[in-house]
This record gives C-alpha cells, sequence and structure tokens, in this order.
C-alpha cells in the first residue's frame, strides 16, 4: 500500500489522462512526418507499418489506404496525420490519412530521361548485344559476397550442374558509394575471362535499385566485352542495366537457371544424338543395299529375258532349219523312191521273178549270136530254181 | 566452350544425315566423325568438378580464393 496517501488512480483514469493531453496538443495533429517505411502489413483496406529513421520509431495506421499511394517497406515517405493514444493497448499510434513518396516523381523523371538519352545514344539497342554462351565453363557474379542473390546463384547453379566454374566479385549493392563500387565490379569481372557475367542483386526499394541507373554502371556495362546478365531486384523491377545488358532476367536465380545447363539433359540429348546418327547411317545403308538388290534383281530378270528370247530366236532358226531339211529330205527320199521303183521295176531280179529264166550255154549266159543245135545241153536259172535242159528244135524268128 | 562448339557439330552431323541427301560413303564418314564427337562430349560432360572462387585483385593483379557462399550468411 502506499503510505504516502498519494491519490492512487487505476489505470484507465491515467490512460484517459494521456489520450486527452495527446488529443488537445496541435503539434500532435494534422502533422506531416518523413521517415522509412518497415514492418508493413495490409490487411483489407488497412495498412500497419512503422515509421523510423535513425533516432526513433512511430507506429502507424492508415485506415484509408484506398485514397492514398501504398508503400513498401523501405520506402522513404512523407506520412500526414495525428498522433494518438490507445488507452486499451496503451501504445502511441499514428492514424495515417495520406502516404506520398519521397521526390519518387523527380527521380524517376530524372532517370526517365537518362534513359531516353541512352536509348538516342543506342546503348540499347539489339545489334550491340552479344550472345549468351548456351554452355558456359566459366560465370563470373558480381554482387554482394553476403546477399542472398549469390547463394540463390550458387544454389541454382549447382542443383544442374557441377561442372561450370563459378567466381564471385564482391561488391556494394545499395548505399552512396555503390555505384562506383559495381562499376569496379563489372570492369573486374570483364578482366576474369569467364565466359558470361552475372550483374546481380535481390529485391529491395527502388532506392536501393537506384545504383543500377547509374550512367556510369549503365556504360561499364555497355563497354564490357563479356556477355552480362543483369538480374537485379525482383520481377517487376527494372533497372537501366536491365535495358543495357545483353539479358535481362527478373531475379538472380532466374540468371542461375539460365547459365546452367542441365549436364544430364545434355548427356541425355547427346546419346539421342547418337541414336539418329546411328539410325540415319543405318538407314542409308538400307537404302543403298536395297538399291543393290534391285539393281542385280533387274540383272537377274534381264539375263533372264535375254536367255529365254536368244534361246527362242535359236530354237525357232533350229526348228526351221530342221523343218527345211525334213521337207527337203522328204522331197528328196520320195524322189529317190521313185527311182528306186523304177529301177526296181526294170531289175532282171524282177523280170526273172515275172517268170524269166536266164539261159547258160556252155557256163556261159547265153547271148543271140550264139547258134544251138538240136541236143545240145542248156541250164536254165530263174533266183530261185535251175533247170537242166536240151534243145529239141531251133527255129528262126523273123522280126 | 568445347562442349557447345562439339554438340553443334554434332548437331550439324545428324541434321546432315537426316536430310538424306548424303551417300552411304558419306554416311559412314559422318558416322564415324559423329562417334568421335559425342565421346568427346559425354568425356566433357562427365570429367572435373566446377570451381567456387572470390576474386581479389591487388595491384592490377587478379587472384583466386575460395569461396563458400554459405560461409558469408
Amino acid at each position: 500500500m502506499n503510505d504516502s496517501n498519494d491519490l492512487i488512480l487505476p489505470v484507465g483514469v491515467v490512460c484517459g489522462y494521456v489520450k486527452r493531453v495527446f488529443d488537445s496538443e496541435e503539434m500532435l495533429h494534422d502533422i506531416t512526418v518523413l521517415g522509412e517505411v518497415s514492418n508493413l502489413k495490409i490487411t483489407g483496406g488497412y495498412a500497419y507499418f512503422n515509421l523510423k529513421d535513425n533516432d526513433g520509431l512511430l507506429s502507424c495506421a492508415c485506415f484509408g489506404l484506398y485514397k492514398t499511394e501504398i508503400p513498401k517497406d523501405g520506402d522513404k515517405v512523407y506520412v500526414s496525420g495525428s498522433i494518438s493514444f490507445y488507452p486499451k493497448g496503451g501504445k502511441v499510434s499514428f492514424i495515417v490519412n495520406k502516404i506520398s513518396h519521397v521526390g519518387k516523381g523527380e527521380i524517376l523523371l530524372y532517370y526517365q530521361k537518362l534513359k531516353e538519352k541512352l536509348e538516342n545514344e543506342g546503348l540499347f539497342d539489339e545489334k550491340h548485344k552479344k550472345a549468351i554462351p548456351t554452355y558456359p565453363n566459366s560465370v563470373c557474379v558480381v554482387t554482394s559476397k553476403s546477399g542472398a542473390a549469390i547463394r540463390d546463384i550458387v544454389r541454382t547453379i549447382r542443383n544442374k550442374n557441377s561442372k561450370i566454374d563459378i567466381s564471385v566479385v564482391d561488391v556494394r549493392v545499395q548505399g552512396e558509394s555503390a555505384a562506383e563500387d559495381i562499376v569496379r565490379g563489372i570492369t573486374l569481372a570483364d578482366r576474369v575471362g569467364a565466359d558470361v557475367v552475372i550483374l546481380a542483386r535481390g529485391g529491395g526499394s527502388y532506392e536501393d535499385l537506384l545504383s543500377f541507373c547509374d550512367e556510369r554502371v549503365v556504360r561499364a556495362v555497355y563497354n564490357a566485352e563479356t556477355p552480362i546478365i543483369s538480374a537485379v531486384g525482383h520481377e517487376t523491377d527494372v533497372t537501366l542495366t536491365d535495358y543495357v545488358a545483353d539479358l535481362r532476367v527478373s531475379t538472380p536465380t532466374a540468371a542461375g537457371e539460365y547459365v546452367a545447363y542441365d549436364e544430364k539433359k545434355i548427356k541425355d540429348y547427346v546419346l539421342k544424338l547418337c541414336d539418329k546418327i546411328y539410325a540415319e547411317t543405318l538407314e542409308s545403308y538400307t537404302v543403298e543395299q536395297k538399291r543393290l538388290k534391285s539393281l542385280i534383281n533387274n540383272l537377274s530378270l534381264e539375263a533372264g529375258y535375254f536367255y529365254e528370247r536368244t534361246k527362242n530366236r535359236y530354237l525357232g532358226a533350229i526348228n526351221r532349219m530342221t523343218a527345211g531339211i525334213k521337207n527337203n529330205l522328204f522331197q528328196k527320199t520320195s524322189k529317190v523312191e521313185r527311182l528306186l521303183e523304177r529301177i526296181n521295176s526294170a531289175s532282171p531280179v524282177n523280170v526273172l521273178r515275172r517268170g524269166l529264166y536266164k539261159v547258160y550255154y556252155k557256163d556261159k549266159p547265153l547271148s543271140g549270136e550264139e547258134k544251138l543245135n538240136v541236143g545240145e545241153k542248156i541250164v536254165l536259172e530263174s533266183p530261185d530254181k535251175r533247170i537242166n535242159a536240151e534243145v529239141i528244135s531251133v527255129e528262126n524268128k523273123r522280126y | 566452350m568445347k562442349l557447345e562448339e562439339n554438340l553443334n557439330k554434332l548437331e550439324q552431323i545428324a541434321d546432315k544425315l537426316e536430310s538424306g541427301e548424303t551417300t552411304l560413303d558419306e554416311s559412314l564418314q559422318l558416322f564415324n566423325e559423329g562417334a568421335e564427337l559425342a565421346e568427346k562430349c559425354l568425356r566433357e560432360l562427365s570429367e572435373g568438378k566446377g570451381k567456387l572462387t572470390l576474386i581479389k585483385e591487388n595491384l592490377d593483379k587478379i587472384t583466386e580464393e575460395n569461396f563458400d557462399a554459405n560461409d558469408e550468411i
């Protein structure tokens, strides 16, 4: 218990009093405060965030988000509203009715003009873009060695590929001298002799990414001889290095994905090409084999036809000759036969067959000159008989 | 980037053979070349392991030292 008999007050009464003090203090009403947004949470149309600078922090609540600009963590903003105290939470809150980004319009305008100038100079022309190698042996990453970007890139590359050499050029990626340091990093990376350079940074506020819109950085990327991939910020962030680089990807992870060829897929692809080459060569062989077979078949057929034609021609000739000879022979045979018939018919043998006898006298054929006397012996001879006879009478005939 | 070069040549050989405009002699020649290139590609894909290094510059001289991205977190 309190012994001094001081007034003892309930918490609610004290909080109510504090609230009245806050509400009555004009200095805390309709004020505009400059600070950086952090721990932003948006629920429906309400936004809760901290507004801070190096010396202090204000807990803010905005219930009319639809009427004002919507900040991101890290944004520098002007916030207008009133400070109030909530007795039930025991918390001082800045009730915000308007948020506007610090000079964003002016900054954007400057970079827009710079972009147009560089574009007109031809720095973003497609003809200056170098091809990114499909199968690089080495990659040099220009980024902060302690940032999330390098971890994402290394992890992504190694998931697909164990062979690519990865080197890191450590640079400051935000802050006052970041642009100068990035220029140094790009120039150094270009001298390393890697097949491709990745200029990388994770996401951040647009102020954080402004180093990548610095004219010196843009020109360093343009002047590099090694192909450069710009991988700055998140999907929606666009910097001037994105325009000048040989390739722009949305995130550091996407850059890792892009440069790392998949070893296994390439092996499979090589084997597939081998299969194709083998199949095509085999096909070529088969076609040639078929062609030769067909040629041989045609030759055989032709030879067969030739043989048949020749055979038929000679057979025909032989047949005709044989027929001619036969015919000739037949005619001749007939003639001979006819002659023979005639000769035969005149033959003495046939005469004898017809009943004539040959007469022998004194063992000699009897001639017409011979004089026969009665009683002389003569012999009569036919082909099948011999008759001994005696002259009975001789008469002379007159013709 | 020998791998890229060899793979390109291998693709060209496959395309040429696929065109069907090669004689058997040419096909066999291409087949032999293709087999050699494929062997080189597969050897390149199987041998060696990539480094992870941090680049340093001292008086214009570039040096490399081993680097582990996870150590830097």
